[in-house]
């Protein structure tokens, strides 16, 4: 009696440790909890509301729930910085921008290795970022923006987010290859910038996105994105124009180290998520471009990104080496 | 005839059970947050932002606009009994309301904040209705060199502040102004002040800083003395405002309101500028400004409606321009955004079953609120008869979630904690927390918009004299500080203004 509850007990024993292992072991268990993404930047802005809108989608992918953890601050560098210290089991993943890697590092130095503390997994947008005037501003093309600069030294303004952003520093270099000089007026937040634009305190803006050009209050001169956009296919591109362009990718990162069979699966419910109607309202409204960037792709896109970054900021002069090692 | 008809659409839309359920829910969680001294309208929408995908835009918008003004009534609520501003706005609200409650006169200070802010709240949704298209222009017009000249005039105003001495006043205001210079400097990319931490990039939080000036350090002083609730208990006599109360705070609301809600429309102008100007202009205008700090009910009926007006008055140039004016706005303008919608020039004319549902629930929330207000004092006034010992370890309780859930982050409570302390040694030593508050809030507008317009103007000084609202302000500023040398020292300004 006694012996037989002992083997009974064994067994249910063996089995118990049979189904840990078998659970830990195998990535096709994955995910059997909730999986958290810190979000890397404040709540309503532009990758807040994307990860959002794709994790709805992703959530029925993976059927498991995904809680959002807003930890905003430095650019998207804090999230970041907490996630190199998390397991990479897959459960805690961050969305920011490329920018947290290949830009933010090179001024200051980071607690995290831009290129060997994380695994990037997947890269869902680019920014869609331009160059616009009031309606009723003199200005009509970005030709004749760069003519009125080139006769009149130091006359025309922009208004960015901040110096070292990207849309500063395209127009330092449109600035340089075009021989002009042009007066840079930074703003806390994108939302001031336009609006000073828009009332006329400064001539152009150089913004994080277009929807003012989209929804008609404002004219775009120059897109600065790769290809033409989609939405104002006849605004010039600052890479036609000049071999420049944003790069800022908003994407999908979790800590170095991760299984790859975990990182394929959260690619694809990505992927997927890209089809869903919630993931299609939001491009819609914010205007940006829609990418499809998996891993290993994308793990090579921010290591040249990086050697890329390194020469124009060395170029302009704004830094002689990159504050935070590579690897 | 359009106009009628436009808002008896917007009420019928609101008079739907969910839309008014919803309104309801709004200005219910927005007193809620309100109270709790850290907790803000700002955490709070965000957390709900979510939520907003699986509801119709208007019921989540008007939901959400319920939760921002419904938090500036709850904010006074913990200022006027416990000394600890439960919302930003509310830091000014302390320095009269908690000294009316020690007088007991709880009652009638939370009775004149709540009828205050309604009445501020129902005039900034009546000009929003009327007036908004054509008030919008108003915000563009204010380009850098305009921002810095008021600043300038805030700053000649900081001297009014304090009730106690007036260099003790300015030190603190200076102090501010340093704290407001930490983090990431915009114009050259450098960080200042950050000792290699990298959560300072950003800059102190302003809520961590007055939950810890007021909160943390309130709970600390008073550890030090034997309170007995009583003092408070004696003499609550009434609980709502007297005969007399109304006459003080008439003028006051009024004032309140008109400049609550012009600050409310400029890019930048939270609630927290709007009450400093509207204290500090019923004191100069006072004719016992001496009271002031000392239970002067003006001191709590003319901030508390200025904060009310503003935060009516950032819905303008959200709705007609597109221009989300602080932070929560721009929570805001996204979650409209998320629903398809997008605010700008053609939205009241494109979407105006929106737009006016949203003006009859800012109407009916108002009334909401005062209903649920009201009977409210009675509780609240009876808050304070809770021993100190489990008011205490609450109140601490709820500034540390109140500064944590902000961004979730741990430094934030260190941030409380130091400011904790050294609120409580300036406690000690007779300094005051609200200059250092007003500094710090201006800080980065008066350093930003000087840079920015000298960028604009090539270097010269002439651009703010040159432009027509910015030599106004540079004008009053200039005779506002002149004014103690010509006559009567600044103590004595404001008890003969009887001939004038």
């Amino acid at each position: 009696m006694r012996m037989k509850f002992r083997l009974m007990h064994l067994a249910i024993s063996v089995f118990v440790l049979f189904a840990v292992f078998a659970g830990s072991a195998m990535g096709a268990e994955y995910p059997d909890k909730a999986i958290t993404i810190y979000c890397c930047f404040s709540p309503g802005g532009t990758v807040d509301t994307s990860i959002r809108a794709l994790s709805s989608g992703a959530e029925q992918v993976l059927g498991q729930p995904i809680v959002i953890v807003t930890k905003d601050g430095g650019t998207g560098t804090v999230g970041l910085a907490l996630l190199a210290e998390q397991k990479p089991d897959g459960y805690t993943l961050a969305a920011g921008t490329s920018t947290a890697i290949v830009r933010v590092p090179l001024a200051r130095k980071m607690t995290y290795k831009p290129l060997s503390s994380f695994t990037d997994i997947y890269a869902y947008a680019a920014a869609a970022s331009g160059v616009m005037v009031r309606l009723d501003s003199p200005f009509k093309t970005f030709k004749d923006l760069v003519e009125y600069a080139r006769q009149h030294p130091g006359k025309v303004t922009y208004s960015t987010t901040g110096a070292g952003s990207p849309m500063h520093l395209i127009m330092e270099v449109i600035a340089k290859k075009e021989k002009i000089n042009w007066i840079h007026v930074p703003y806390k937040g994108t939302a001031p910038a336009e609006t000073a634009a828009l009332g006329g305190q400064v001539d152009a803006v150089s913004a994080g996105d277009v929807h003012r050009a989209l929804d008609g209050q404002m004219r775009c001169l120059l897109m600065e994105t790769k290809d033409p956009f989609d939405r104002l296919p006849d605004v010039p591109t600052s890479w036609d124009l000049y071999h420049v362009y944003n790069e800022t990718l908003f994407s999908v990162f979790g800590p170095a180290g991760m299984d790859p069979a975990v990182v394929k699966k959260i690619e694809d419910a990505f992927a997927k998520a890209q089809e869903m109607p919630a993931w299609k309202k939001w491009l819609n409204e914010f205007g940006v471009v829609q990418y499809h960037m998996r891993s290993a792709e994308y793990t090579k896109f921010l290591e040249e990104g990086w050697d890329r970054e390194v020469e124009l900021q060395k170029s302009l002069g704004l830094i002689t080496q990159p504050a935070t090692p590579p690897r | 005839m359009d106009f009628w008809s436009h808002l008896v659409l917007g009420f019928s839309v609101i008079g739907q059970p969910m839309n008014l359920v919803f309104c309801f829910v709004g200005v219910v969680l927005g007193t809620l947050v309100g109270v709790l001294p850290g907790l803000g309208p700002g955490a709070t929408i965000s957390l709900l932002l979510p939520l907003t995908y699986h509801l119709h835009p208007i019921s989540s918008i008007i939901m959400i606009a319920g939760i921002y003004y419904g938090a500036k009534y709850g904010g006074s609520t913990t200022s006027i009994l416990l000394n600890i501003p439960g919302e930003v706005d509310s830091v000014v609200t302390c320095l009269d309301g908690y000294q009316m409650a020690r007088q007991g006169r709880a009652g009638p200070a939370l009775g004149i904040s709540a009828f205050g802010s309604f009445i501020a709240g129902t005039f900034a949704t009546l000009a929003l209705m009327l007036v908004a298209p054509s008030l919008a222009n108003f915000a563009l017009k204010f380009g850098p060199p305009e921002m810095f000249s008021l600043m300038v005039l805030a700053l000649t105003l900081i001297t009014f502040m304090s009730s106690g001495s007036q260099v003790k006043g300015l030190a603190m205001a200076t102090l501010g102004l340093f704290l407001g210079s930490i983090g990431l400097d915009i114009f050259t990319n450098v960080d200042r002040f950050v000792f290699g931490y990298n959560f300072l990039l950003e800059g102190l939080g302003i809520v961590p800083v007055i939950v810890g000036l007021f909160g943390v350090a309130e709970v600390l002083s008073n550890l030090e003395v034997q309170l007995k609730a009583e003092v408070y208990q004696k003499r609550v006599s009434h609980l709502l405002p007297s005969l007399q109360d109304w006459k003080d705070s008439f003028w006051p609301i009024i004032r309140g309101t008109v400049i609550g809600f012009f600050v409310g429309l400029l890019p930048g102008g939270g609630g927290i500028a709007s009450t400093f100007a509207s204290y500090t202009v019923e004191k100069r205008l006072s004719k016992h400004p001496e009271k002031f700090g000392k239970g002067a009910i003006e001191g709590v009926a003319s901030p508390e409606s200025a904060n009310n007006a503003t935060s009516g008055a950032n819905f303008i140039p959200l709705l007609t321009l597109g221009i989300p004016t602080n932070g929560i706005m721009a929570i805001i303008f996204a979650s409209l955004l998320i629903n398809g919608l997008q605010p700008g020039p053609t939205l009241i004319k494109e979407q105006p079953a929106l737009f006016w549902a949203l003006i009859a629930s800012m109407y009916m929330g108002n009334v909401m609120l005062v209903i649920l207000n009201l009977p409210l004092i009675g509780v609240w006034v009876r808050f304070l008869t809770i021993p100190y010992s489990i008011l205490a370890p609450l109140i601490l309780f709820f500034c540390m979630l109140g500064a944590y859930t902000l961004k979730n982050a741990v430094p934030d409570l260190v941030v409380m904690l130091i400011f904790g302390i050294l609120g409580f040694l300036m406690r000690k030593f007779r300094y005051e927390g609200a200059p250092l508050i007003m500094g710090f809030v201006i800080s980065e507008l008066l350093e930003g918009n000087f840079i920015r317009s000298l960028l604009m103007s090539g270097g010269s000084f002439k651009i703010f004299f040159t432009r027509p609202i910015s030599c106004t302000l540079m004008i009053a500023a200039l005779i506002l500080f002149a004014l103690p040398f010509f006559g009567k020292k600044p103590s004595s300004l404001g008890s003969s203004d009887d001939e004038g």
